[in-house]
């Protein structure tokens, strides 16, 4: 975890992460997170059944959401392959965004794009224009959600950052699941911040965002790929 | 002898009484009716069960007026803005209001629901939300968080030396609502 530690038991952490009820989220921040996919580890799953407690889906059924999904890549030539999890990459500027009609798909202030369903028509544009497969559309009634989690059939959904933790000084399931299991391949951090952890290490180690040619700046950058 | 003239003249007269008669039955049986109606009402009355807490968070008139466009107002800030404060955020009239039985605002004794059937205004809230309150009321902070998060101050200051992961646990829906 991004912190540093000042007494037994007490970490001091980022500013940006206590902010108050009644503050705004900021663009002074810019929340992202670095995947290393050396730490990854194939046939681990357990970001993904963190996602869907969190957020309410179990993939069981054919028709359910998937906000992050564990991809295995192989070089052919060399044999070498990594395993890392894919889902929303947060882009600076978010293509499912820049086409949707009613303005539901947006970016916060603090750059986690999330979709506001109380006005999306559940068109699907989005998830045609977005390059990483990252959105879904929720085809049957849902029933006991997670209350920081609203979520309902006809709209299209995809990773919030878990925006509910986040903003109560929280990192995303995934990645608490992640260093739970030991593997501590997802840091999740203040990219605008230069002493956050994730801001030192981007800016010090090879980091790769997937399809940059795009230039979409993501939010979620790749090491070791 | 009658004459003709006088005959009609006559007849005229009296279906005038008739007809006045007549209406004057119906207004009474229409009254009657409307009585009948307020009295033994078809449509269930709704239901006002008393919160958990102390007071609302605003005058109950207030409320029962504006809490629509309260609430309107106030999803807009906090998923574009992020602004989460208590005072009307759906969560919380859910954790108040959430029936004693059934833990939830829905279903006939519902606070919602039963206002919203009697009153004949479609509910859609929860199609999406959860009309139950959180399973177990833990505030989600990372090790020294100073700052309220928002609805128990006093846990909050609490909670500042757990562990991350000790705090975060518990808080999922579809496994503890079952």
């Amino acid at each position: 975890m991004a912190g540093l530690a000042i007494a037994p038991g007490v970490t001091l952490f980022d500013l940006a992460h206590g902010r108050a009820p009644e503050e705004a989220a900021s663009s002074k921040v810019r929340w992202g997170m670095l995947i290393d996919s050396g730490k990854c580890a194939t046939g681990c799953d357990d970001c993904v059944a963190a996602c869907g407690k969190e957020n309410g889906f179990t993939g069981s059924r054919e028709t359910d959401s998937q906000w992050i999904r564990k991809v295995e890549i192989k070089d052919l030539r060399s044999g070498q392959s990594h395993s890392l999890p894919m889902m929303c990459q947060h882009c600076e500027h978010p293509p499912c965004v820049d086409v949707c009609p009613t303005g539901a798909s947006f970016k916060r202030a603090d750059g986690i794009v999330l979709v506001d369903r109380h006005i999306c028509i559940g068109c699907r544009y989005c998830m045609m224009a977005c390059p990483y497969k990252a959105r879904s559309f929720v085809h049957e009634e849902l029933h006991d959600q997670n209350p920081d989690v609203p979520r309902g059939k006809g709209c299209v959904e995809s990773c919030t950052l878990c925006v509910h933790r986040v903003d109560n000084g929280g990192q995303p399931a995934c990645a608490d699941a992640c260093a739970g299991a030991g593997h501590n391949a997802i840091l999740f951090g203040d990219l605008n911040d230069p002493s956050s952890e994730i801001s030192k290490r981007v800016a010090t180690l090879a980091t790769t965002q997937v399809r940059a040619d795009l230039g979409l700046n993501v939010g979620v950058r790749y090491q070791g790929l | 002898m009658f004459s003709l003239a006088k005959l009609r003249e006559m007849l005229t007269w009296r279906r005038g009484v008739v007809l006045t008669a007549l209406l004057a039955i119906s207004a009474v049986a229409v009254a009657a009716s409307d009585e009948f109606a307020s009295s033994s009402s078809r449509v269930a009355k709704p239901v006002y069960a008393e919160g958990k807490g102390d007071k609302c968070v605003k005058e109950e008139s207030y409320m029962r007026r504006h809490h629509m466009n309260e609430l309107k107002h106030h999803r807009n800030e906090t998923m574009r803005k992020g602004i989460r404060t208590s005072q009307f955020s759906l969560q919380g009239c859910i954790d108040c209001h959430a029936d004693k039985k059934t833990n939830s605002v829905l279903g006939k004794d519902g606070f919602c629901q039963s206002c919203h059937s009697y009153a004949a205004v479609k509910l859609d809230c929860f199609e999406c939300h959860a009309s139950k309150p959180k399973a177990s009321k833990v505030i989600k902070a990372m090790p020294n968080q100073s700052v309220q998060t928002g609805t128990e101050s006093g846990i909050a200051t609490e909670l500042q030396l757990n562990t991350y992961t000790e705090t975060v646990e518990p808080n999922t829906t579809s496994g503890a609502s079952k």
